[in-house]
């Protein structure tokens, strides 16, 4: 009785995660035609993009052959469109190599650096706001403010050049670009990211330098998110501040600390989860600059030179992942909503 | 006819300019993440040790010779593979490679090549000329960027050390082609074990493009250590290399944006940066601990006239002259900065055929003004890529001082920048009424150039330029690309670009600044018309 009590309980959650998955399936085919769409309307021919200025025709030929542009619009859809529910992504002009081998690369890199960054936002980002809030108006918020003005201000690909100068250049305190130094062997890939796979590997050396080359890139990322978020908790904390729970719970005796983490943050999550969400886009948004100032090579640069280059199939396995981790980071930020607020309901 | 040219400029979007931050010294790194590693000294058996840095803003199609045609890729070839005959750093002149000799008929459509004894492959197969065979016929059959190099071209092998090229037209340029990375010489018994084919159907079949960009099959100096496109690529010593080896035991080639070259070579050991501005360049000159190079590139910037007079003004040749007089070519030079030239023709000045400074073309308003002839109210739309920044000059920049200069005669002239891609389109297509354009050689002899021929495939078919046009100028070309004696070869070039000067689609800008930049230990930093960097000759002082 209890367990059928139980299920039913959670079948509004299940419900609400499966239409989430169906919306995403659709959302996938959207996405695929508003990109094979865009792509076909630019005025160029990705022959003469990747074969250079003036192919011969033959060449012309057997790149539109190998590539299936010589077949109808309608007909390269489904070609792709069957390909894709088989996992195969096509192959990329400009690399020659499966987009889903592209993406194995990319991903990874990008991956490596948003979650350093992102880590660093949430942890500095919270903090910081927290604090400002309850030192609202004194020295401590203003320098907040003013640290998380330019941190949002500054542009990131200027702020890169900055770090490299100094850190890098000036100080030779942190390695310049790249993901591992020149004379660093490779750690045996396994997930793709070099500090895991080092340390997978036991093999501490090339893990201190894969974290090295690390810190710098993901710091200029951090720069904007930490700000981000930071002003964002210091409103929502100040929203909740006054609130009468947490004057109860300060009536009650409760310690600073506990009204702090236990009732004020509690309270002003739903927001903070909010700008978290936000935050990932930026990431993704932000590694286009960040990932060509420091040599990283990631999903950004991919995306940059498959743009470039009219690279259809790259662009579309990119449009088709970065929808996948939005649509993703939204459902996961609507189940936390309801986990974080019992008033939520799902469904 | 496709690699080095717009095409490619469009990869070098990603070249970000301009921005140096640097300049002022620093002290050396002793943390090894934070140079390049290695020491630059010398290793016990005299040549040098620890690992040499090359960083480069890559345009990266992949390292299978038969596919890929890229500044960045030549590059890389050239270090892991032999091709028939080469050029030593910074030349143009063929010498002996895997063919130790070689002989050309009189009427240069057949050139029979005697291999040298002794070459291996890196796994130790010895090199026969059916490598060389499959090697030439996998190219042309694959109709990859580089198949047009060899188009037309039968390769056979009489024995097991002679291979006979020939040709249907006279072509005393292939020697010079045959120097080029796209004609490397690959292991024929690997290549076939892993899907690779020299078959008609090539471009279809072939299957070993994924294989070479993790592994080498060549008889080069260097075997590719590790391989990870557009961003990194690690060369080791061939243990079984037939010369002399005199680079470094290991290279790493680095895709960096420049500004980020400009510090890393700054504090590198073993260190070149192949990207930096002519300005990024000047300003670590006075650093002692560097070496810094910027000549003219072997590119050329030019502007291009549609001949059509249904599509464009410029199809009026009175518009044309008055154009080539009013451009103030000096200008056009101090854009790119110290070491960039004045273009005096087509062809650029390293290699046979160029025109002297003494025939280039100076402007002069007053004349250009008298050849419109008080025509008015001309108005001409200049069509460039906007998104490319070739040896870090911006078409827009050169678009906007043509825009000036014209003005000055009463020419209105608007300007239509677009993405690259876009812009080949129309371009291609012999649409654009007049563009800024930039051309690059796909190998370095000035048979490269008879594609500016009236009625030639190429650019005198982008700017509508028929043979029927200028009939004489048509037959100038053929008579210059198919004589043999290259003194004679030479003076005809040049006597082509002379009549282009009077009278041509092409107006001829400047060959823009490049700079190369090396720490000061290392030698035979010299930029390489063909190879950009000869990583294989760059050894230690």
């Amino acid at each position: 009785m209890r367990s059928r009590r139980k299920s039913r309980a959670h079948r509004p959650l299940v419900r609400f995660i499966l239409r989430r998955l169906a919306a995403m399936v659709l959302l996938v085919i959207g996405i695929t035609i508003v990109s094979f769409v865009l792509t076909q309307a630019v005025p160029g021919d990705p022959a003469l993009a990747n074969l250079g200025q003036n192919p011969t025709p033959e060449a012309i030929q057997a790149f539109h052959e190998k590539y299936g542009l010589d077949k109808p619009l309608p007909t390269q859809y489904l070609t792709y469109m069957g390909h894709l529910v088989q996992g195969d992504l096509g192959t990329s002009q400009q690399t020659h190599q499966p987009v889903t081998h592209d993406l194995g690369v990319s991903i990874p890199a990008t991956a490596e650096l948003a979650i350093f960054s992102i880590v660093l936002s949430a942890i500095f980002g919270v903090a910081a706001g927290v604090l400002a809030a309850l030192r609202r108006d004194t020295a401590v918020d203003n320098g907040v403010r003013v640290v998380t003005l330019m941190g949002i201000s500054l542009p990131m690909f200027w702020f890169g050049l900055i770090a490299l100068y100094l850190f890098f250049f000036k100080w030779g305190i942190l390695p310049g670009g790249g993901r591992l130094s020149p004379t660093t062997t490779p750690p045996p890939d396994v997930t793709g990211l070099d500090t895991l796979d080092a340390l997978l590997a036991g093999d501490f050396g090339a893990f201190w330098d894969a974290f090295k080359h690390l810190i710098m890139p993901g710091l200029v990322l951090t720069a904007y998110n930490v700000s981000l978020i930071a002003r964002y908790t210091r409103s929502a904390v100040l929203e909740v501040l006054h609130a009468d729970y947490v004057r109860a719970a300060r009536a009650k005796g409760l310690s600073n600390w506990t009204v702090v983490t236990r009732y004020i943050l509690r309270g002003a999550l739903p927001s903070i989860v909010t700008v978290m969400g936000l935050v990932f886009a930026s990431v993704l948004a932000g590694a286009v600059l960040v990932e060509n100032i420091f040599g990283w090579p990631g999903i950004g640069q991919y995306a940059y030179k498959s743009a470039i280059s009219l690279d259809l199939p790259a662009i579309m396995g990119v449009s088709i992942f970065i929808a996948l981790v939005y649509v993703t980071i939204n459902l996961l930020v609507d189940l936390l909503y309801a986990v974080i607020d019992p008033r939520v309901r799902l469904g | 006819m496709q690699g080095t040219r717009l095409g490619k400029a469009i990869g070098l979007v990603a070249v970000v300019g301009g921005i140096a931050v640097a300049g002022c010294g620093g002290s050396a790194s002793t943390d090894s993440t934070a140079s390049s590693g290695g020491n630059g000294g010398g290793s016990s058996n005299g040549g040098p040790s620890g690992t040499l840095v090359v960083d480069q803003s890559f345009v990266d199609k992949g390292i299978d010779p038969g596919h890929e045609f890229t500044p960045t890729n030549n590059m890389l070839v050239h270090a892991m593979y032999d091709t028939l005959v080469t050029f030593e750093p910074g030349k143009t002149d063929p010498v002996p490679s895997i063919a130790e000799s070689w002989e050309g008929s009189k009427d240069a459509k057949r050139f029979t090549f005697k291999l040298r004894d002794g070459v291996k492959f890196s796994d130790g197969t010895p090199l026969t000329s059916a490598d060389v065979v499959f090697s030439l016929n996998r190219l042309v059959n694959l109709q990859g960027s580089g198949s047009f190099l060899l188009a037309g071209t039968k390769v056979t092998a009489p024995d097991e050390n002679t291979v006979v090229v020939t040709s249907e037209t006279s072509n005393p340029a292939l020697l010079r082609i045959l120097a080029t990375p796209p004609t490397s010489i690959l292991n024929s018994k690997v290549l076939k074990a892993h899907g690779g084919t020299d078959a008609k159907d090539a471009s279809k079949t072939d299957k070993a493009e994924s294989f070479l960009q993790t592994q080498s099959a060549g008889s080069g100096p260097y075997v590719l250590g590790q391989a990870s496109q557009n961003q990194q690529y690690t060369l080791k010593a061939n243990p079984n290399y037939w010369g002399d080896a005199k680079g470094f035991p290991k290279v790493v080639v680095r895709n960096m944006a420049a500004p980020t070259q400009l510090l890393n070579v700054q504090r590198g050991s073993n260190e070149i940066a192949l990207d930096l501005s002519a300005q990024q360049a000047n300003s670590v000159k006075s650093n002692g601990d560097l070496q810094v190079t910027t000549d003219a590139s072997v590119n050329i910037f030019d502007v291009e006239a549609n001949m059509d007079s249904s599509i464009s003004p410029t199809g009026d040749r009175a518009v044309r002259d008055a154009i080539r007089k009013a451009l103030d070519y000096e200008g056009y030079a101090k854009l790119s900065g110290e070491g960039a030239t004045q273009a005096p023709g087509v062809i650029p000045s390293q290699f046979l055929g160029a025109l002297p400074q003494s025939d280039a073309v100076h402007q002069d308003l007053e004349a250009a003004k008298q050849a419109l002839g008080g025509k008015t109210g001309i108005k001409v739309k200049l069509s460039y890529p906007s998104d490319a920044t070739p040896n870090g000059v911006s078409f827009a920049s050169v678009a906007q001082k043509v825009k000036s200069d014209l003005a000055k005669i009463g020419i209105d002239v608007t300007l239509d920048g677009s993405p690259a891609v876009t812009f080949l389109k129309d371009y291609g297509a012999g649409k654009n009424q007049m563009s800024v354009s930039y051309w690059g050689p796909d190998y370095p002899d000035p048979n490269d150039y008879l594609v500016y021929a009236p009625g030639a495939e190429g650019r005198a078919s982008d700017a509508n330029w028929e043979a029927s046009d200028a009939p004489e100028l048509a037959a100038l070309g053929k008579k210059a690309g198919s004589t043999l004696d290259d003194d004679q070869r030479g003076q005809l070039f040049q006597e082509l670009q002379r009549k282009f000067n009077e009278d041509s689609p092409y107006f001829p800008l400047f060959q823009p600044a490049q700079a190369i930049v090396g720490t000061s230990n290392l030698s035979n930093v010299v930029l390489d018309p063909t190879y950009t960097l000869n990583i294989p000759a760059v050894g230690s002082n």
